[in-house]
């Protein structure tokens, strides 16, 4: 797609993404950019009767055909306000740790079974783990996801990512995927293979 | 109790019923922060295949209490 790739997403099923991207605000409280802070709002959300869900969403970017429903309780007071499209690598990222890969992926029996059956063994770890966060990157700027769960541990979505095929078919591998937003357009990998939607 | 430890439920709780889970199930931590007392646990399900051919799987995710678990395996970094 070249030069138009940050102007139109096109997903798998040929729908055009949405190109309106919020940031959610919940004014007067700072950002959670770490797990110690969205640790630290939920301590605040009991202290001070905010809404730790929404503090934990502080920050966070979604398009707007994509968002958590605002307002998100009775007398919530967060609004939502227009940012630029994100751009993966420049104003978002995508974070899937190794460990998520190596020594969970291929360390439950269910899971393990199904990467080694599709031709994938812990020694493509590493690559399995780099081409999941560069595919889910594409997909989250792109507005290709499904909203999960949501609670005070954070809003879930779930992301479908596409592995080579290595079976004798050769039919890419495609499956589904569990993030964690956090704030300045930064999502993080909880579980390398989950439902298809966790709402 | 950590990240990528093993833990069991040793409490039937309605909250967890709820959600399929019981006493007795085994699942993985899988974030690294405890939560007002909860860790994020995620139980492991089958592998199915939607109408696209996407492999999707019946992991059930839990937000559960420290009290109610017990580590059965603890996790350490290779």
């Amino acid at each position: 797609m070249g030069v138009f790739e940050n102007l139109i997403y096109v997903n798998d099923k040929g729908e055009v993404a949405s190109h309106i991207w919020i940031k959610w605000i919940h004014e007067g409280t700072k950002e959670a950019n770490t797990n110690a802070e969205k640790q630290e709002n939920v301590l605040l959300g009991e202290t001070t009767r905010h809404c730790a869900k929404c503090l934990n969403l502080n920050g966070c970017y979604f398009p707007l055909d994509n968002m958590p429903e605002q307002p998100l309780h009775p007398n919530c007071h967060c609004y939502k306000t227009i940012i630029d499209k994100p751009i993966a690598g420049r104003t978002a990222q995508a974070v899937c740790y190794i460990q998520k890969i190596r020594d969970y992926a291929f360390v439950k029996e269910a899971k393990k079974k199904f990467f080694n059956s599709n031709g994938y063994d812990i020694m493509d770890s590493e690559y399995i783990r780099k081409t999941i966060e560069d595919v889910a990157l594409k997909k989250y700027v792109g507005g290709d996801f499904k909203l999960g769960m949501l609670d005070k541990h954070g809003q879930r979505i779930t992301i479908r990512v596409e592995l080579p095929g290595r079976t004798a078919q050769g039919k890419p591998l495609s499956f589904c995927t569990g993030w964690m937003i956090y704030p300045g357009g930064k999502i993080v990998l909880t579980t390398p293979a989950t439902e298809l939607s966790k709402k | 109790m950590k990240e990528y430890d093993d833990v069991k439920v040793i409490v039937e709780k309605e909250r967890y019923a709820k959600v399929g889970i019981h006493k007795g199930m085994i699942g993985t931590i899988l974030d690294p922060r405890r939560i007002e007392g909860d860790w994020l646990v995620v139980f492991d399900g089958e592998f199915k295949q939607d109408e696209d051919g996407t492999w999707y799987t019946t992991d059930i995710e839990c937000e559960i209490a420290e009290s109610d678990l017990i580590v059965v395996k603890e996790y350490k970094e290779p």
